[in-house]
């Protein structure tokens, strides 16, 4: 049988990739080009057009090339090939982008950065936050019924499958291995959870209706994502009791690029109905290349994205390096706790 | 009603700890701060207007010198009911009011505004400001 799964797999995955990439330009916050301010009358002019239309081209030359090589790497069998190909489409989107971001130094004006602070109490938090709690309750039912069900779950049990459907990894019947993916789900959950206060602990109170819509979307996101993934972990959790796979986890895993992709259009609409221009104003000597805030004399830990929707870190803020290590070390951690479990 | 607002301009040649402060003692002067209100934490306020920390934490000190505000550590600012008498004449006062007038209308004059419309100005300033 032809490996025709693995095949639509890293296909879905470097095509949704490449949308996001061509998305790109239409996200920018309304003055800058390639994260460089630039005079908004420049933006309508054949110039700036040429140079998001460059982009865009090289952006469907690359997906286009990096999709037929990893279809042929999943074809052949040939697993290196899939990374290689979905490093090889990030790394010609990054050389497209510092190309027209290098062209659009020249067209640079000046932005007053002039920040307003109100003196009053800061709005409520909005209902995504609840949502991402409510992302617990799958989770919580896994457990339960996995708790109800532990005297059927046999002493090996089936954990992983190839794109072919074959069992490629198997599992004890410990507490840690039969309960891992709940664990990492709920993890993953709580980390989501985390992030929207800790982005209004760390960034600028949103001063202006722009920065309260860039808010409420990055909240919205947050909150779809951590949906997603506690679907799938609980998913993934049941399969002890099954021993093969759910056919909806796997649908759900198949649609999640999917799902990703059509979020991301859906903002891209919803943003073109809205001014997000300057949701948070910072100068344009803090940015490396548009995409990486590095500003030491902003006290922020969070910056409001110039391309894109949402929140970036200010990597001269030491918290920043913090969050990053923080993850890392909690996967080892995971990683030594299974191994030492063997 | 809408919250007051602060802005600094991290451009302009006044030093942001100036820009503060003189914003904030006009809204205590004009009343838009009313007596009571809580000010933001300094680590907030800061971060909103990208200073430094201590920048926002020296302008409540000096605020909280001239009997604006109420600082205490542990506790939010809060803005007092009435800044206490200082013990000052009139007659100082108004020396320094004169040598401040004095600095700011020779830099708006060297900058180009005509004495006519900086005499407009004054008048408009004077019917608008607390009686």
């Amino acid at each position: 049988m032809m490996p025709l799964m693995p095949v639509l797999l890293i296909v879905i995955v470097l095509a949704g990739t490449g949308a996001l990439l061509w998305c790109l330009p239409a996200l920018m916050q309304r003055r800058t080009l390639f994260g460089v301010t630039v005079d908004p009358t420049f933006l309508a002019t054949p110039g700036a057009r040429g140079m998001v239309r460059r982009f865009r081209h090289r952006i469907l030359g690359a997906t286009a090339l990096t999709a037929a090589l990893g279809a042929v790497g999943a074809w052949t069998e040939r697993a290196w090939l899939l990374p290689a190909a979905v490093l090889m489409q990030l790394a010609v989107a990054f050389a497209a982008y510092r190309a027209e971001w290098r062209a659009a130094l020249v067209h640079r004006s000046v932005r007053p950065v002039v920040r307003v602070a109100s003196l009053g109490e800061r709005p409520a938090t909005g209902v995504a936050s609840r949502l991402t709690v409510l992302a617990l309750t799958p989770l919580l039912l896994a457990t339960l019924e996995l708790r109800r069900q532990w005297q059927g779950i046999p002493d090996i049990f089936p954990m992983h499958w190839d794109a072919t459907g074959h069992v490629n990894r198997w599992a004890h019947k410990t507490p840690l291995e039969v309960f891992f993916p709940v664990i990492m789900g709920t993890g993953l959950v709580l980390f989501l959870l985390a992030l929207p206060p800790l982005i209004r602990w760390g960034a600028r109170s949103p001063a202006t209706r722009q920065g309260d819509r860039n808010w409420q979307i990055t909240t919205e996101i947050i909150s779809l994502v951590s949906w997603l993934l506690a679907l799938v972990f609980s998913g993934v959790a049941l399969t002890p009791l099954l021993q093969r796979p759910l056919p909806w986890v796997m649908g759900l895993a198949l649609l999640a690029p999917l799902a990703l992709l059509t979020m991301v259009i859906w903002i891209v609409v919803r943003a073109s109905h809205l001014d997000l221009d300057d949701p948070d104003p910072t100068p344009d000597d803090g940015w490396v290349a548009g995409l990486i805030y590095f500003n030491r004399s902003d006290p922020a830990l969070f910056v409001a994205k110039r391309a894109g929707i949402g929140y970036t870190l200010n990597f001269a803020h030491r918290g920043s390096w913090l969050l990053l290590v923080m993850p890392l070390l909690l996967t080892v951690l995971a990683a030594v706790a299974i191994h030492a479990g063997h | 009603m809408a919250a007051p607002l602060l802005t600094v301009d991290p451009t302009s040649p006044v030093p942001a700890l100036r820009q503060i402060t003189d914003q904030m003692r006009a809204l205590c002067v004009e009343g838009v701060l009313a007596a009571g209100a809580i000010l933001p934490s300094v680590r907030r306020l800061a971060l909103d207007l990208g200073v430094h920390f201590n920048t926002v934490a020296e302008a409540y000190r000096q605020m909280a010198a001239e009997g604006w505000l109420e600082v205490s550590r542990g506790r939010p600012t809060r803005v007092l009911l009435r800044p206490p008498v200082r013990n000052v004449s009139q007659d100082e006062l108004a020396a320094a009011f004169r040598a401040r007038l004095r600095y700011l209308v020779a830099e708006l004059l060297s900058a180009g505004l005509s004495s006519q419309r900086l005499s407009l100005e004054l008048q408009q300033l004077q019917k608008e400001g607390p009686q």
